[in-house]
């Protein structure tokens, strides 16, 4: 199993994830000081909410595309096969791939962590929270990737879902806010398909709008519940995902 | 060979590509000052679950808007009422930030079109709404605003208004209201706010004191002034009604030799 970690960080590095994903990250918040200094009042709050909400979309999707690629090209090259004549056990595989690819998107949040703490966070106990809210999304984001990818053979239609199923899950807040609102479509039966549709999805996408706020940064959380909503969601969801994940890799013909 | 058609092909598609480039170059993308406000519903599902970082990159959207693309454009040419409702739509993202109301307090205010202040009134006033004990600032500039860009006093005191009575905010922020109540030359009102200021805290500085004292026996001599000059007048006129003739009023046109014009009377 830890060969296997081993063998997903030596891929990460060759391919120049980490390099690239940090060269990314700095390049996004030297753009983010320029435009927070523009800023007529709270510039350092507008470097930090800037910094914080593109260094997670950068790393997100640095996880999803390699997840989405590595996985692909572990299928096409047989190392899965190869990986399974080993006396190693599926369900080990899929943990030992979660595994590593979460090590992987926990190195990548580092040096996010670093250029805010850098930037200087004006409340510590949000930061901490946004530290840790921001490794547990990345987590997630690794098991649906992984999810992804194990489901759908090409490499292209597993980034294209995980990125779906991201922007879906990041919209969840809204479209649980569209549902409790008071708005009616003219159709009274579109109205009612519509509110059912949206709230079959909700029960099965995760909320990531609970997850890593850039508020946390500058005002802190606004309650304990506010901080630990990430924390049980992710405790549901990932193992939800790797059971799934587990499911459908045995039933696989190779 | 082989390849000859090809290029020809390209060729011409390339010269195509040229005209198409020549006939559309000038066909630029419409730049508009004030961006349309966009609704309360797709605000939220823009922000993809991080309100503070969108509410950050239209702040920073409002206040380039109009000089961009190397573009500078007057104040008067904003249209202040969609700044009214970005303002009102971004305060749903972030409440807690003084970002916009001192954009809108300081910078949009100076507009050349003094009757547009309006909007920037109403919406610092609307920003403080509830809690004037953390926006005290923003109803002082909202109060400065109305009075002295709109000139409109009925406005400060409505907004002047609601700084009375709010005890954990600098004393000078409470005595707005009499000010205000000054300027309109009510000052039995402004001399009882003052003195109902230095009844109700407990804890005053002593400058505070010496000018809220002087401020009263100010007001009241004023008062008195105002008392006698109405007893000299109806005096006056009990003199007229028995018949005696007062005596001449001095002359209430300016002096012969200092320029002025002459007085149609």
């Amino acid at each position: 199993m830890f060969t296997q970690v081993r063998y997903i960080l030596l891929t990460a590095r060759r391919d120049r994830l980490f390099l690239g994903i940090l060269a990314a990250i700095f390049l996004t918040a030297y753009i983010c000081s320029v435009l927070g200094a523009t800023a007529m009042l709270e510039p350092t709050q507008m470097t930090l909410a800037l910094t914080a909400a593109v260094a997670r979309v950068v790393i997100m999707v640095g996880i999803i595309v390699f997840i989405g690629f590595h996985v692909q090209s572990a299928f096409e090259n047989k190392e899965i096969d190869l990986l399974l004549s080993r006396p190693l056990s599926r369900t080990a595989l899929v943990l030992a791939y979660w595994l590593g690819f979460a090590l992987v998107a926990l190195l990548l949040t580092l040096p996010a962590m670093a250029v805010i703490y850098y930037l200087g966070p004006l409340n510590l106990t949000g930061f901490l929270v946004w530290c840790v809210s921001l490794t547990l999304e990345a987590w997630l984001v690794v098991a649906i990737s992984l999810f992804a990818a194990l489901t759908l053979r090409s490499g292209v239609t597993a980034v294209l879902a995980s990125l779906g199923i991201y922007a879906l899950a990041r919209l969840m807040g809204f479209f649980m806010l569209l549902i409790s609102s008071k708005l009616h479509l003219q159709d009274a039966w579109l109205g009612i398909t519509a509110h059912w549709t949206v709230t079959a999805i909700s029960t099965l996408t995760p909320r990531l709008d609970f997850f890593a706020k850039s508020s946390w940064l500058i005002y802190g959380p606004k309650s304990y519940e506010d901080a630990l909503l990430s924390l049980y969601q992710a405790a549901i969801f990932i193992p939800l995902l790797l059971v799934a994940s587990i499911i459908d890799f045995k039933r696989k013909q190779f | 060979m082989a390849l000859r058609v090809p290029i020809a092909c390209l060729a011409a598609l390339m010269i195509l590509q040229g005209i198409f480039w020549w006939q559309t170059h000038g066909r630029l993308p419409e730049l508009a000052i004030v961006p349309d406000v966009p609704g309360e519903t797709a605000l939220r599902a823009m922000a993809f679950g991080d309100e503070e970082a969108l509410f950050r990159l239209h702040a920073l959207r409002l206040q380039n808007a109009g000089d961009t693309f190397g573009r500078f454009t007057a104040l008067y040419k904003y249209d202040f009422n969609k700044l009214y409702h970005w303002f009102m739509a971004l305060d749903g993202l972030n409440q807690t930030s003084n970002y916009l109301p001192a954009m809108a307090g300081y910078y949009f205010s100076i507009t050349q079109y003094p009757p547009d202040v309006r909007y920037i009134v109403d919406y610092l006033e609307a920003h403080a709404e509830g809690r004037v004990e953390q926006k005290w600032w923003w109803l002082v500039q909202a109060l400065y605003l109305a009075t002295h860009k709109l000139k409109d006093d009925d406005r400060a005191l409505e907004i002047a208004k609601k700084l009375e009575g709010q005890h954990n905010i600098p004393v000078w922020a409470q005595q707005m209201p009499a000010f205000v109540h000054e300027k309109r030359g009510e000052f039995d009102a402004a001399a009882e706010i003052i003195q109902h200021i230095l009844d109700s805290e407990a804890t005053l500085p002593q400058s505070e004191l010496n000018f809220m004292r002087y401020f009263v026996e100010e007001r009241i001599q004023r008062l008195d002034n105002v008392k006698a000059e109405f007893d000299a007048t109806q005096r006056e006129q009990q003199i007229r009604a028995r018949g005696i003739e007062p005596a001449p009023l001095p002359p209430q046109t300016p002096p012969p030799d200092v320029g002025a014009p002459k007085s149609p009377l």
